[in-house]
């Protein structure tokens, strides 16, 4: 009985090559672009873009269930390696929050791939792990709670803008995907 | 003579399709026999060669494909040319793509330059080894594909339409080659609207109806148009004013050699020109260098009384590209057709109107909601010409417009070009690499050999 139970859990675990390519290539994506566009503009949470945008689209185009989640652990990983936005392995768990909020609500709502409201809204809400990393990171480091409130709410507010950005940009390429027949 | 490959009940339909594009197909392909493949465009010929070929997935397939002889043998090999032959490319250089596939088997370097050059010369290319695909034309391209195949000795060779792109000595070089094949018990399977030349070769003809069953047989477009009786011309040709002034052309191709020189011409509004010549002689380089997307080495060209721009001929000029692919790239079929209206700035009612008198004029009504790169090669020729018409352009440079289409699309297209040749009055422009097949509205013949450009 055991058995049977890891082979099932083995069996819905398993990734074609097709698709661990493809989420292999959005992590990677989702890391080189932020490398490449190193752009300091001071705004905060401009970089969700990138990242919602890529583990949206990891999601979107293949069928695994854990897509957005296996993306962002990759892509938390190169970012770890590379010192992005000094938070050192807490970065995989930020990275890691947002894709589990994007797995979760394809899981409920399997069409939202083709629609720009839904796309929109799941991506504010996988923004929105901001707060509780900024928040935790700035309490790791002794911040009185008022003003790391504050601070993580501001924080906050910009990703989910910068967010919903990346996720209306999900649609239009997971359509054309479709139709040059790269993903089903 | 031994089965090589055998299906049985075999279905497949593609992701998302209603319907299976192969419904129940059963046969047997025996060694030294050659078999043709019939249908209409689209009826899934394409499909039933990447079948054979053991390219399609699985999951989307019942039945059973079975190659008694693959088993104990590691060395089956089963070779495929597809219509398109830019989708197998890999190499840059010829001899790297013909050396790729013994790269592949672990043959001995040193053994290789003497059966590439043995393969290319059965293909009837002749062209040196560091020679770059990419200046190759289609035509060259697919015999490219043929001598890599033939390299690596398969037991059965599939080819998907090889007379779209082959000119009549390519299709000799063929013929002779195939003829030889059988004979040292090699199956082959063509994939062909109009087998010509390689009719001899022939055992067996299959049909492919457009519910996806296959029956012995050959297809005939259903009733056939006959030849059509060409409109008078409302006034002379002659006294028209010229569209395209070329002066001594010339192009330089690799290596500083000229593809072409010295060609002077003048074509008229309302003439219908076309310009024939075999693989490689450099007629899509002609039309490239006309619409302006190529700088002639020497000499002038003059379209519309302008230097040729192509930015400035736009709505005014359509090109047809001989591989849909390079003028595809939207949604669906219907937001293809609409991009140049789009473009030109059309109201959306005229837009719609337009859309579905070119949808219509092409036969592809039913292909709308498609996507258009789903679609099989004959197909997406038809959408693209639809889009080059919809703007109604005064002129059109159509590159091998007939390449990969049934004999009904061809008269129907055939319709179109006449109708709007003869009562629009558009000046057309067409290639063909059967100097042989002089349509009866052309009132101008163009020739392309040796370098040289000239009235016929």
């Amino acid at each position: 009985m055991a058995k049977s139970f890891v082979g099932r859990f083995s069996d819905s675990f398993r990734l074609p090559l097709k698709d661990a390519l493809f989420l292999g290539f959005c992590a990677v994506f989702a890391v080189l672009v932020r490398v490449v566009l190193r752009l300091h503009l001071h705004i905060s949470g401009h970089a969700m873009i990138i990242k919602i945008f890529f583990l949206m689209l990891g999601r979107g185009s293949t069928p695994c269930r854990y897509g957005a989640s296996f993306t962002a652990l990759l892509a938390g990983t190169a970012a770890m390696f590379l010192g992005f936005a000094k938070a050192g392995p807490l970065i995989i768990v930020k990275y890691l929050m947002a894709g589990v909020v994007i797995d979760l609500a394809a899981f409920f709502l399997p069409a939202m791939f083709g629609s720009y409201v839904l796309c929109a809204l799941v991506a504010g809400v996988a923004s929105s792990t901001k707060f509780f990393s900024a928040y935790a990171i700035n309490a790791l480091v002794g911040m009185d709670p008022v003003v790391n409130l504050q601070r993580s709410l501001l924080e906050a507010a910009g990703a989910i803008t910068f967010g919903i950005a990346g996720g209306l940009m999900v649609p239009m390429v997971i359509c054309r995907l479709k139709a040059y027949g790269v993903i089903r | 003579m031994g089965v090589l490959v055998q299906l049985k009940n075999f279905s497949y339909a593609y992701p998302e399709a209603q319907t299976p594009v192969l419904n129940d197909v059963s046969l047997e392909i025996e060694a030294g026999r050659c078999y043709c493949l019939t249908g209409p465009t689209g009826s899934g010929k394409t499909t039933l060669a990447l079948a054979l070929k053991g390219l399609l997935e699985k999951d989307d397939s019942s039945g059973e494909i079975l190659c008694p002889r693959q088993s104990g043998r590691a060395d089956f090999r089963i070779g495929l040319v597809l219509q398109n032959p830019e989708t197998q490319l890999l190499a840059t250089t010829v001899g790297a793509e013909v050396a790729f596939g013994l790269e592949n088997l672990c043959i001995d370097p040193a053994a290789m330059p003497d059966r590439v050059a043995a393969a290319l010369s059965l293909a009837d290319l002749r062209k040196p080894l560091d020679y770059p695909v990419a200046r190759l034309s289609m035509g060259q391209k697919y015999r490219l594909l043929v001598a890599a195949l033939l390299v690596m000795k398969p037991h059965l060779l599939i080819l998907d339409e090889p007379a779209a792109q082959l000119d009549p000595e390519g299709l000799a070089a063929l013929h002779q080659t195939l003829s030889d094949l059988k004979a040292t018990g090699v199956a082959v399977v063509l994939c062909e609207h109009h087998p010509g030349p390689l009719l001899e070769l022939i055992d067996q003809f299959w049909q492919l109806d457009e519910d996806g069953g296959l029956s012995d047989g050959r297809w005939q477009a259903p009733g056939q148009v006959p030849n059509l009786r060409l409109p008078e011309m409302t006034s002379d040709l002659s006294e028209a004013p010229v569209l395209l002034e070329v002066r001594d052309l010339a192009f330089m191709g690799h290596g500083e050699e000229a593809v072409w020189d010295g060609a002077s011409f003048d074509i008229r509004r309302g003439q219908c020109v076309v310009v024939t010549g075999l693989n490689g002689t450099g007629k899509t380089t002609l039309l490239r260098v006309l619409a302006g997307f190529l700088k002639p080495s020497s000499g002038s060209v003059r379209i519309f009384n302008a230097e040729p721009v192509p930015q400035l001929l736009r709505g005014r000029l359509g090109c047809l590209f001989q591989n849909p692919h390079k003028q595809i790239f939207e949604n669906t079929v219907r937001e293809e057709i609409a991009f140049p209206l789009k473009r030109l700035g059309w109201p959306p009612d005229q837009r719609a109107a337009r859309i579905e008198e070119a949808l219509s004029f092409c036969g592809i009504e039913s292909l709308s909601d498609d996507s258009p790169h789903k679609l099989s090669y004959g197909q997406k020729h038809l959408v693209a010409m639809a889009s080059v018409l919809a703007p109604a352009p005064e002129m059109l440079f159509l590159d091998d417009p007939f390449a990969g289409l049934d004999c009904a699309r061809q008269e129907d297209v055939m319709q179109v070009l006449t109708r709007w040749n003869r009562e629009r009055g558009v000046t057309l422009l067409w290639t063909s690499h059967d100097p042989g097949q002089i349509p009866a509205l052309a009132d101008g013949h163009l020739h392309i050999e040796g370098g040289r450009i000239g009235w016929r």
